[in-house]
């Protein structure tokens, strides 16, 4: 796919079980909403095919295609009330007007709109508009329902609600789904399985405990999660793990790749895996020393930023239950991590530029 | 309070220049008119100013004037629905013409008669349909015709010269309609199983409607008191309101007179306007 001479997207091959539920993770501009708009048929790939439900459908126009879809602005029709909005596929299908009042009625029924039919579209909420949009998609039956971003466009206590709700409605109809976003909190909770894409390109696919837990390229590391990349050179490779010198500190990390002695790498922590303290714990496989630079205070949890002594610094997370974070700016820590809860991608930190912000 | 007084004046003061010029040019002279159309003239041609309906009586009964007013509105109803019928389609590919180029020169080819004087525009038609003009030389060189058709003075040439002058008047309203609607919307209805056509009719043409009752209001009204082109296209003759009132104030010199049918003829425009009006806001009501 390319628009001019800019090519947007690049060999994405994608299989969508029926069912499912797929997200598109990735940054603006990352091709997730072109793939979306190749399936509804709006735009036509320079190569490669598209099937819907079995059938050949890259030559087949965006009316006879039979995919729902749910706009990032939800288009509704603002000179149509609730019911005709919702009617409005099945009208042009010349479906019987009975019929449609039936399956009207059942699908505002399955987004919680009943007796809204009458009220004229301008005059209902952001979260009512949006049901609005999902009924509309779902009452022609579509092979597939497409979501641009439903939530960007609600506030964030509605956008969570909508999130569970979107879930159980999904579940409850049963009906493959493609999600795209750039939320990977959303992509996290609603995906039975996760693409993530950048320029264009899948950088990985797979459930969402797999990607977190296993990425497989920094780029996924760092837009689930935005974890510490820690910089330096291998001192000894095992047979499933490595050692690593971080400036004066060494430290044992998970490998899965061969490393030669010397070879420069990054070491992936995430905040909440990695363990404050004042003494330097007894069992600890990985400690360093630091300092409080600053604090994030959430409430339920604090990050701190920790300044290591080789000008490095990495963000830990401690959860707080007492709502009191235990540690203060400037004072020493030790900062302590299990190997198990860390991964090593190869490559020296300029060449990491542009992925880890 | 104080707040709500000194909003309130600044509201009259941006107005304050418009509604002088209003008053002064419009207002004024209007009623002027109106006075003017409540006098009357003896046969001797001398005006007296004591308040009589004659003129409007003369109106109501005659069947040359009934006439007149039916020929305009005939007019106005055949111009009104050619700038339509053109206007629309040229409106909305000057929305959606994919090239850039495309629609800035389209716009440009609409707005550029308007910076030409309109008897200069009319003068152009009555080059192409004069007895020896363009047209007829090409029908002839065809073979088409054995001898020029007569087109300059007909009902005919009248309606396609007032059309080509009205048209920028339908086509730039529409475009600024169809320019608010959302592209959005046309891809969820086609996303939702409706065809082109379908798109058209349910959504784009309703969405557009406002756009369509501002251009129509405007050709109408403007339609009505149409003088110049049907002057010159088809001479003072032609059975229309306005050239009426050009030949009993200027060949009969009954200024009175020409008052009345001025006001009779305002009138209907502002009947039109009004109806327009409600129209709009009830197609607005509906979409917004």
């Amino acid at each position: 796919m390319a628009y001019g001479d800019t090519v947007v997207l690049h060999d994405v091959d994608l299989d969508v079980a029926k069912g499912e539920f797929l997200s598109l993770l990735g940054p603006s501009g990352c091709g997730k909403t072109t793939t979306l708009n190749i399936v509804a048929g709006f735009l036509t790939p320079l190569r490669g095919t598209v099937s819907l439900g079995g059938r050949i459908v890259t030559d087949v126009p965006p009316y006879r295609r039979h995919a729902g879809m749910v706009f990032q602005s939800y288009a509704l029709f603002p000179h149509m009330n609730v019911f005709d909005n919702v009617a409005f596929g099945l009208r042009v299908r010349g479906t019987p007007a009975a019929v449609i009042a039936k399956k009207v009625a059942e699908v505002l029924a399955l987004v919680q709109l009943q007796g809204f039919a009458q009220r004229p579209v301008r005059a209902l909420s952001g979260g009512q508009q949006q049901r609005v949009a999902i009924a509309r998609a779902l009452a022609i039956d579509p092979l597939v329902l497409l979501m641009d971003e439903p939530l960007s466009n609600l506030d964030a206590q509605l956008r969570r609600q909508m999130r569970v709700e979107l879930r159980r409605l999904q579940q409850q109809v049963g009906i493959t789904t493609i999600f795209v976003t750039h939320d990977q909190e959303e992509a996290l909770t609603l995906s039975d399985r996760l693409v993530v894409m950048n320029a264009g390109r899948i950088e990985q696919a797979g459930t969402p405990v797999e990607l977190y837990r296993r990425p497989r390229t920094p780029f996924v590391a760092q837009f689930l999660g935005h974890p510490n990349f820690l910089f330096g050179e291998v001192v000894e490779h095992g047979a499933d793990h490595v050692t690593v010198r971080l400036g004066a500190d060494v430290v044992r990390a998970r490998a899965e790749v061969a490393l030669e002695r010397g070879a420069p790498v990054a070491v992936v922590l995430r905040p909440s895996s990695a363990r404050l303290s004042r003494e330097r714990p007894p069992d600890a496989v990985n400690a360093v020393s630091g300092r409080i630079g600053y604090t994030v205070y959430l409430g339920t949890s604090a990050e701190y930023e920790v300044r290591l002594g080789h000008a490095a610094a990495l963000r830990a997370v401690e959860q707080i239950s007492t709502g009191i974070p235990s540690f203060r700016d400037g004072e020493d820590v030790v900062v302590s991590w299990s190997a198990d809860d860390t991964l090593v991608f190869p490559g020296t930190e300029a060449s990491f530029r542009g992925v880890v912000a | 309070m104080r707040a709500a007084a000194r909003r309130r004046l600044t509201a009259w003061a941006l107005l304050a220049p418009a509604l002088v010029l209003l008053v002064g040019v419009f207002v004024v002279p209007s009623l002027d008119l109106l006075r003017l159309s409540l006098a009357w003239t003896d046969p001797g041609r001398t005006i007296h100013s004591d308040f009589s309906l004659a003129n409007y009586r003369n109106f109501t009964t005659s069947a040359h004037f009934h006439r007149l007013l039916w020929g305009s509105v005939k007019l106005t109803l055949w111009v009104t629905a050619g700038c339509l019928l053109l206007g629309y389609p040229a409106a909305w590919y000057m929305v959606h013409a994919r090239r850039r180029v495309a629609r800035t020169v389209l716009y440009a080819i609409v707005v550029s008669p308007l910076l030409i004087s309109v008897i200069v525009r009319t003068f152009g038609w009555v080059v192409l349909l004069a007895n020896n003009g363009v047209v007829n030389w090409a029908l002839t060189v065809t073979g088409a015709v054995d001898k020029p058709v007569r087109m300059l003075g007909t009902f005919g040439s009248v309606t396609v010269a007032s059309i080509h002058v009205l048209l920028p008047f339908m086509i730039l309203p529409i475009a600024s309609g169809l320019q608010d609607i959302d592209p959005t919307l046309a891809r969820a209805a086609q996303n939702l199983g409706a065809t082109p056509a379908q798109t058209f009719w349910r959504v784009t043409l309703p969405l557009s409607m406002p756009g369509v009752l501002a251009g129509t209001a405007l050709v109408i009204a403007l339609g009505l008191g149409l003088f110049i082109t049907p002057l010159l296209v088809a001479g003072p003759l032609q059975p229309l309101l306005a050239l009426g009132i050009y030949y009993v104030t200027l060949n009969q010199l009954d200024f009175p007179l020409g008052a009345a049918l001025s006001f009779v003829l305002l009138i209907f425009a502002l009947l039109v306007l009004a109806a327009a009006a409600r129209a709009l806001s009830a197609v607005n009501r509906s979409a917004v």
